[in-house]
């Protein structure tokens, strides 16, 4: 198995981790999970990463358990079905469809929504910072960033819908 | 449910996407502590102990520390050529890739080869001319092949390949290609790249593809993939990489392959996967105008032509791209000027003190591979916390000088201090492994490569 199975489980990383986010992990423990789920992968005898789609559905289940043995209870289990519902809703496969969307979204946005967005989430800023550079009030940059989201749920959704079609 | 109507969930799944867009590096093995890891302080604590012990014998090997997971595909071993059977039957039966000189192969002498990856028919004997239909059908019985370059122009018929089970890559030479061969390459159950080299091929061959799921496209030097046929690749949503090799009008004599067309290059690059191009030679002047059309999203990009300075700068704007392969003779303050404005995990080209400098701040660069120039200076390199190999070009291809050579084993002295480093490939004459790998540290494969054809 090892190396191509490691080979195999690599592609899957991407998508894993944005599973593992919509259920409601944070970042970090997204990453340890990951790690984990692809152990749990590796010590299975019968495990065949050969046919992506399968391998993914066996990494998200096990994901999901993980992510849910991890928090104890302390997440409902709704909470957790909501991120199922959402994933399969909005992502096919690994998600990369819908990174792809917002890509192409992100695209077509003026350069100074654009770069507001880069200042929030490439750079990090928080609002104060963010305020400052774009010469606006902290309360005119969370509002962009409300209507931005708004604006790239939308067009995402659309997105897809004619990728679909 | 936020004020918008939206899910916390879907929320996230777009923090998620967010973070990955704007350039959220993916943690390694090695990822940030965290929360989750705390529990497994305590196993750590007791394994302590044991750890010290193994740490101390471990200590006498200076050996990199394996990471828990690669984090890119591990190249396959060097290829070995059997010129005939009995050097055939002298490789181990672990060997993974294998060229042979000759075809067909006793099927009992290819069951020994269980191992093989990949796997090269680089010549037919002439009492193997005449077409047969099951001439290939030994292959799948391979049980672990993936790759197979028929680097000949072999007559025989591509059908018995549907038997191919774990097949996901395929060379064709020097062939015609027409629907009828798109018809027998869509029947191979997990053939996801496609790589055609001098084949005269048509329209149908192009929209025969279609109902594949092809990731990978590769067009050298092929005839007949004209303005439609291009724009025909574009119909294929699964794409996710293109690669073209071909010339201006009227620059090489005779019959030429067409030119890359800009506006269906245009519609290639919109494809929603697209993340890998390589124009190694596009026949588009200026080359500018379709480095313009490259999408935003793209990750690799390999480019022969010599750019100009504002090409180069230009393509800061792809700031997802994690492998740059850029063989720029002139310009190097712009080369790396763009390196710096990048992540890189990959670089391939030309190097000079400017941009060794620019690479040397590169923390996720896991593999370079630079032209060597007598006073290269790679002292730098073990700046570099991730660099696992190191591909060194000598003079060796394109036009040799008689008396030209590699670099002197003194200068690959710094590799050495290279805490992560796995492999070092050396592309030239002359030198000899042992004195290599005297210089560098125990563990460290080296590689000579003195014949173009292994790479």
């Amino acid at each position: 198995m090892a190396t191509r199975g490691l080979d195999a489980l690599a592609e899957h990383r991407r998508g894993l981790w944005r599973y593992l986010r919509v259920l409601g992990c944070d970042d970090a423990t997204a990453d340890d999970l990951v790690q984990e789920v692809f152990v749990v992968a590796l010590r299975r005898a019968g495990f065949d990463a050969s046919d992506p789609a399968a391998a993914f559905a066996f990494l998200r289940t096990t994901a999901r358990h993980l992510w849910l043995k991890s928090r104890r209870r302390r997440v409902a289990e709704r909470e957790v079905e909501e991120g199922d519902r959402v994933w399969d809703a909005r992502c096919d496969g690994d998600g990369g469809s819908y990174v792809a969307a917002l890509r192409h979204c992100v695209g077509t946005l003026p350069e100074r929504s654009r770069s507001l967005l880069e200042a929030t989430y490439r750079d990090g800023d928080g609002r104060a910072a963010a305020a400052q550079r774009f010469a606006m009030s902290a309360d005119g940059i969370k509002s962009a960033l409300r209507r931005l989201r708004a604006f790239l749920h939308d067009c995402i959704a659309q997105r897809i819908a004619e990728e679909r079609r | 449910m936020t004020a918008m109507g939206r899910s916390a969930a879907e929320e996230r799944l777009l923090d998620a996407a967010l973070a990955e867009v704007f350039g959220r590096p993916l943690a390694a093995a090695t990822s940030a502590w965290s929360a989750q890891r705390a529990r497994w302080l305590a196993a750590a604590l007791v394994l302590l102990g044991v750890a010290a012990v193994l740490g101390a014998l471990l200590a006498r090997v200076p050996t990199a520390p394996a990471p828990v997971q690669e984090p890119e595909e591990l190249p396959l071993p060097l290829q070995q050529t059997a010129r005939d059977l009995a050097e055939l039957q002298r490789m181990p039966a672990t060997t993974q890739n294998i060229a042979v000189q000759f075809w067909p192969v006793p099927e009992a002498e290819l069951l020994r080869l269980r191992a093989v990856r990949k796997l090269t028919i680089v010549r037919i004997s002439a009492t193997e001319q005449d077409s047969d239909v099951q001439t290939l059908a030994p292959l799948c019985r391979l049980p672990a092949l993936t790759d197979l370059e028929l680097d000949t122009g072999v007559p025989w018929s591509l059908e018995p390949l549907r038997g191919c089970a774990q097949l996901r890559s395929l060379l064709i030479c020097y062939r015609q290609l027409s629907a009828v061969e798109a018809e027998r390459l869509v029947a191979i159950p997990r053939l996801r790249e496609l790589r055609l080299r001098s084949v005269d091929l048509d329209l149908g061959f192009v929209r025969g593809l279609a109902p594949m799921p092809l990731e990978h496209f590769v067009a050298h030097w092929c005839f007949g993939f004209d303005a439609e046929a291009q724009r025909a690749l574009a119909s294929i949503r699964s794409l996710r990489s293109f690669e073209i090799l071909t010339a201006p009008p009227g620059q090489v004599p005779g019959k030429h392959p067409e030119p890359l067309d800009r506006d269906a290059f245009a519609a290639i690059c919109a494809l929603p996967n697209l993340r890998e191009v390589a124009l190694r030679g596009t026949g588009h002047v200026p080359v500018g105008e379709l480095l313009d059309l490259l999408p935003l999203g793209l990750e690799s990009l390999s480019v022969v032509d010599e750019l100009s300075k504002s090409d180069v700068l230009g393509l800061r704007r792809l700031g997802h791209l994690r492998q740059l392969t850029l063989w720029q003779q002139r310009d190097d303050d712009a080369v790396a000027e763009l390196v710096g404005a990048l992540r890189l995990r990959s670089f391939e080209g030309m190097v000079t003190p400017t941009t060794m400098t620019a690479l040397a701040a590169q923390p996720d660069l896991l593999s370079v591979g630079i032209a060597w120039r007598s006073g290269l200076d790679l002292s730098l390199l073990p700046n570099l916390p991730a660099l696992r190999r190191v591909v060194l070009f000598g003079p060796l291809l394109g036009s040799v000088q008689p008396g030209a050579s590699g670099p002197p084993t003194e200068a690959l002295e710094p590799l050495r201090r290279c805490r992560q480093l796995q492999s070092v490939r050396l592309v030239c004459r002359g030198l000899d492994a042992a004195a290599v790998q005297a210089v560098l540290r125990e563990g460290i494969v080296v590689e000579i490569i003195d014949d173009p054809r292994q790479l």
